[in-house]
């Protein structure tokens, strides 16, 4: 029977360390070999401490999840610099690194002689003497853990982790905070498993480097690939299995102990190996969002106790969606929200601000924007990539909740302009002002937080999420630690709202990689709009699109554009735009043409001659 | 006319997913023929391009090579002599401009008859005779341009079809590509169907132009004519008509 | 005499062993780019199918053929039945280490865990040569010699024949070769049959020196890849050149570090050249 207790204990752990790593590569989708490193930490750090009487059982699990942390934060630092592959095989090598300094570092460790006599866990006290007790307790903190992450990965974090994984530089484009998100996510990860190892230490007694290997991380590795990457509950249900494995194989099989644990990995490997053929998301698919259509609309009528009815588009000072921080709190918010914009625009992360730049004064959010100045204020911008001047000295000027459009040739340099304004790209030379406040220099997320979001020409939706969950992600708030740890109703609403409006409500619970192109457009534009931006960037709206496609999304763009937003409208079907927009301006070879009226533009022999082509020259050879 | 149209397509259909991109096009090239494919942007020429070479699927329509007919099954069309150009001119960056046109020529069956069609190409590019220990990554622009289309030449094409081919050139350096290909077309035979945003440039060197827009051969110009453009192009590319497009 | 050149003479032949182990992996990932971890179990699988042979009276030769046989076969099995398969990189890595397992715990299975050691062919010429008061053990020096044959020899083949064109033409851009009528399929097929059988005299040469074990491959695996991750992006010989390097600095180490450390400076390296020169010693930062 004890046998039975032991089983337990272990599997308990396991789980624990499983959903861990769930987080990590499940949900924000890092690929990572090293989830045993932090096991290890955990578990020679408890027994480290104890049998040299230096901390007890509890001070030495909070020893192994602070030096976890610290490891944990310097793993998260290059996820978003480096390739998923790099990082795959830098993280093996770290696992392996950890895994010989456990043989090499003796004076600590004890090398491969190994630590025997660890105490058993003991709380204030309170030891736990019996293999049942330990297994009982174990058991149930798995269970607590397990509900733990089960929360998080449902909530509003959940879902920004989710949405991080499929697109980083979307999830930019809406101001969500993702250096926050993912060394929050790392830390909480490597923490649990750093408390699996410290249990696993007290359990068995004994540890030496041959427990946490880099075996044992690709085991935990195949537990979340095979149990359902990112659904909680199947990851626990797989890893008891896969643990349990080796101990039921005798019982079914008559096989001998020594050639147990060779055939139990050749299973693993076939199991894997099975797995990822027929099924690559694992067993069970992760959980979405999924709110009954009826609920979403009921939460439309539903009136709200602190701000009356939530509109996000109509209502002429609401311009910005609520978040559950509250308007007063809009200015603050976004303060703190820039400054930590500001560390993280000196991370080394994808967008192009240089090292040591300081980052602009936040702006501020006043409710009601003052009307009288220029929404966006572009002053003679450059971009050179080596030889290839991709924009030459582009200047103009965006008036408030005006519809203006972009036209330009293949090469003309919209989208590097458009990369530049949303700060994906930094330019050689100009400044750019939104509403006076210079941002030049600020960083993608932070002016998206200050209210410039651009969607993507290539879309770049959140594949795996279902259109609810895609413009949830675009809500304020939306992965803050300080919108707490659920999914405010307000969030919902909103999206709700906006769902409503682009007729995509009959979608809400559908995965967007399963829905038609045009509705992926749309919603990718109520995405954007769920920000609530006071200036839109929209790339290549209408490529695509069927008529009356085309007529909602204009619906909607003089929506918007009527509560005070400014749209900017940049594509190369010049038909489409010419016909809907209230100003023009038309690019040619990294040079503003022309600026005006659509009718005044159109005519303009330079824009003509733009369209077809230069005289051909009188020079000669 | 006894001799069929190096290229002839009827009623050409083509859709990506649920949507419709290419509408009934019909046209043809013929032997030696410089034609140009011009229109607004998204009108479909890349993809009436693509669906030629065999890299979108007609979904009905009749294409012809040569008086072969080319199903929507039919692969390895650079084998029954169709060349295409993306836009872009990509090359093996990694690689040496010889050992580029070599890969040019994988299909070729002896080292010989390789060596002649590099000796021919760089005889239409002499440029490229210059370079070829040089990595196609550290080429400019327009010689990478060459390349690509010299890796197209070595397989000794009947029809060749060019994306875009002077986009990022200069002003000058396009005007010697387009006069370049078109003394090629003329001198070796070849059927060219080349789509471009220079409309004056094309115009000096192409026998007829087909106008596309929104996946519809709107027009067809004989003889056209560099100085003097037809007046309802601007129409078709401005959409200066006014008012909304009209329900599809 | 000192110590430092002894080490340099050890050095050369463990480079000698991870640049062959380097290059055989670099021959697969790069015109795949595909992360072949089942190398560890072929790695195995090579040694222990020489040694079955050889143990048993068969002469080396035909050990060796066999032995380069087997590896082709299973290489090419782990590339056409899996990763071929599998769409996502991540899925492959994760399936080469699967099939590393069912390898290297298959044999385990059937031969047991006890390290056995190897007699090389030539093991009657003596052990060690004397030149200038300096000890050098023939083994080194047919592993020298080896893998400079070896790897010169298909890096001319991959430098100046049609097919090392096309391997290169892959490596470099995937579509652009599709394009141009190369068949992809069947040039990884052979890539991974050659990558193999490089593995299979890397592993050979490597149980001479140490002895084989069934759960040997991982280690030698990995030092090989840093090695060729450190040579160079998209050098097939760079990469053989990286994993001497890391060879002999390996052994250079263990001047000043205890020999338990070596593992660990290794993949600092490696964490280090990933870090903050991505393209490798000798690769090339060419535009994609």
């Amino acid at each position: 029977m004890d046998y039975v207790w032991e089983l337990g204990a272990l599997c308990a752990i396991y789980v624990i360390a499983a959903v861990s790593l769930n987080l990590l590569q499940g949900t924000m989708g890092v690929m990572t070999i090293a989830q045993a490193a932090f096991l290890a930490i955990g578990g020679y750090s408890t027994a480290i401490l104890t049998t040299r009487h230096i901390t007890t059982f509890v001070p030495s699990i909070f020893v192994g999840v602070g030096i976890s942390a610290v490891v944990a934060i310097l793993l998260a630092w290059p996820v978003l610099s480096l390739s998923g592959f790099i990082y795959t095989i830098a993280s093996f090598a770290v696992m392996l690194t950890v895994t010989s300094l456990s043989t090499s570092w003796t004076s600590l460790t004890n090398g491969s002689y190994g630590i025997p006599g660890i105490p058993q866990l003991s709380v204030g006290g309170v030891t736990l003497s019996s293999t049942a007790s330990s297994a009982v307790t174990y058991l149930v903190l798995a269970v607590l853990i397990t509900l733990g992450f089960a929360r998080i990965t449902r909530s509003h974090w959940g879902i920004a982790m989710r949405g991080m994984r499929e697109s980083v530089a979307a999830a930019r484009s809406l101001g969500k905070p993702v250096v926050g998100i993912t060394f929050g996510g790392y830390v909480l990860s490597a923490a649990a498993a750093s408390l699996a190892g410290s249990l696993y230490a007290a359990f068995t007694g004994y540890l030496d480097p041959t427990v946490f290997t880099v075996t044992t991380a690709f085991l935990l590795v195949a537990m979340v690939v095979i149990g359902g990457r990112g659904n909680v509950w199947a990851v626990a249900a797989g890893s008891l299995v896969i643990s349990l494995l080796p101990n039921l194989l005798p019982l079914v099989t008559p096989l001998s102990a020594s050639i147990v644990g060779p055939a139990t990995q050749v299973l693993y490997g076939v199991i894997l190996v099975a797995c990822l053929l027929l099924r690559p998301l694992g067993l069970v698919p992760e959980r979405s969002l999924r709110v009954r259509p009826n609920v979403l609309q009921g939460s439309l009528s539903a009136p709200r106790s602190f701000s009356g009815r939530v509109r996000l588009l109509g209502g002429a000072t609401a311009v910005r969606a609520p978040d559950p921080v509250g308007q007063r709190d809009a200015a603050q918010v976004s303060a703190a929200g820039a400054d930590r914009a500001s560390e993280s625009g000196a991370a080394p992360a994808r967008h192009a601000v240089a090292a040591g730049k300081q980052s602009a004064a936040a702006p501020t959010l006043a409710a009601s924007s003052d009307s009288t100045m220029p929404a966006l204020k572009v002053m003679s911008l450059s971009k050179q990539y080596g030889g290839v001047r991709a924009l030459s000295d582009v200047s103009f000027t965006l008036e408030t909740a005006v519809i203006t459009g972009l036209l330009g040739a293949n090469g003309a340099g919209k989208s590097t302009l458009l990369g530049i304004i949303s700060g994906f790209i930094e330019p050689n030379a100009g400044s750019i002002e939104l509403f006076g406040k210079d941002i030049t220099h600020v960083s993608p997320t932070a002016r998206a937080r200050a209210g410039v979001v651009r969607t993507f020409q290539e879309l770049r939706l959140f594949e795996g999420l279902t259109t609810l969950e895609n413009v949830v992600v675009g809500v304020p708030g939306v992965g803050r630690i300080r919108t707490g740890l659920g999914l405010p109703r307000s969030v919902l609403r909103t999206a709700a709202d906006l769902l409503e409006q682009l007729d995509l409500m009959r979608l809400a619970n559908t995965r967007v990689q399963a829905i038609s192109y045009g509705d992926r457009k749309l919603v990718a534009v109520a995405r954007a709009l769920a920000t609530g931006a006071r200036l839109l960037l929209v790339d290549e709206p209408f490529s695509g699109l069927t008529d009356r496609e085309i007529e909602r999304l204009c619906a909607i763009f003089r929506s918007t554009v009527s509560s005070g937003a400014t749209l900017l409208l940049i594509d190369h079907n010049a038909q489409a735009v010419t016909s809907f927009v209230d100003h023009l301006l038309v690019m040619d070879h990294g040079s503003l043409i022309a600026e005006g009226s659509p009718e005044k533009v159109t005519s303009d022999p330079a824009v003509i001659e733009a369209y077809f082509g230069r005289q051909v020259e009188e020079a000669d050879g | 006319m006894s001799r069929p149209a190096a290229l002839r397509a009827e009623g050409l259909h083509a859709r990506y997913g649920p949507l419709q991109v290419l509408h009934s096009v019909s046209l043809r090239v013929d032997q030696g023929e410089l034609v140009a494919l011009v229109g607004p942007n998204a009108a479909g020429k890349t993809t009436l391009l693509r669906c030629i070479a065999g890299f979108v699927k007609q979904s009905a329509g009749k294409l012809e090579l040569d008086g072969v007919p080319l199903t929507a099954r039919t692969a390895r069309r650079i084998q029954l002599g169709m060349g295409y150009v993306p836009e872009g001119g990509r090359a093996f960056a990694d690689l040496s401009v010889a050992e580029n046109l070599a890969l040019g020529g994988y299909l070729l069956s002896s080292k010989r008859e390789i060596e002649a069609s590099r000796d021919w190409v760089v005889s239409v590019f002499p440029v490229l005779g210059g370079r070829m220990p040089q990595l196609a990554g550290t080429l400019s622009g327009g010689e990478r341009q060459m390349l690509a289309i010299g890796r197209c030449l070595m397989l000794r094409p009947k029809v060749l079809l060019l994306d875009e081919p002077s986009v990022g050139l200069a002003p000058k350096a396009a005007e010697v590509l387009l006069e370049t290909i078109y003394r090629l077309s003329k001198d070796e035979g070849i059927a060219m169907l080349v789509v471009e945003q220079r409309l004056r440039s094309i115009f000096s060197v192409a026998s007829r132009a087909y106008v596309l827009s929104r996946g519809r051969v709107a027009g067809e110009i004989d003889n056209p004519d560099p100085n003097q453009l037809p007046p309802d192009l601007s129409e078709i590319f401005l959409g200066t008509s006014g008012g909304e497009p009209s329900a599809g | 005499m000192g110590v430092i050149p002894n080490l340099l003479v050890s050095g050369v032949g463990l480079g000698a062993i991870l640049g062959l182990l380097a290059f055989g992996f670099a021959l697969s990932y790069w015109p795949s780019r595909q992360f072949h971890f089942a190398y560890a179990g072929v790695v195995v699988a090579a040694s222990y199918t020489y040694w079955s042979l050889t143990i048993h009276g068969i002469s080396w030769i035909i050990g060796l053929v066999v032995t380069l046989i087997v590896s082709a076969v299973l290489g090419v099995a782990c590339y056409a039945l899996v990763y071929r398969r599998l769409t996502d990189s991540g899925a492959v890595f994760l399936s080469g280490f699967a099939l590393s397992l069912i390898l290297s715990n298959a044999i385990q299975w059937g031969f047991g865990s006890v390290p056995s050691l190897v007699q090389p062919p030539f093991a009657s010429l003596g052990n060690v040569v004397e030149v200038g008061g300096l000890r050098i053990p023939i083994l080194v020096i047919v592993e020298l010699v080896i893998f400079l044959v070896v790897a010169g020899a298909i890096s001319i083949a991959i430098y100046r024949s049609r097919l090392g064109v096309a391997v290169r033409g892959v490596s470099s851009d995937p579509d652009l070769a599709q394009a141009a009528g190369i068949n992809s399929n069947r040039l990884l097929i052979i890539v991974y049959a050659v990558g193999s059988m490089v593995a299979a005299i890397g592993a050979i040469l490597l149980a001479y020196q140490s002895g084989i074990s069934p759960n040997d491959g991982f280690n030698p695996m990995l030092f090989a890849i840093n090695g060729m991750l450190v040579g160079g992006r998209r050098s097939f010989s760079g990469g053989a050149a990286g994993g001497f390097g890391l060879g002999v600095i390996l052994q250079l180490s263990l001047w000043k570090l205890p020999s338990a450390w070596q593992t660990t400076t290794a993949f600092v390296v490696l964490v280090i050249i990933v870090l903050v020169r991505p393209q490798g010693v000798f690769g090339r930062k060419v535009e994609a």
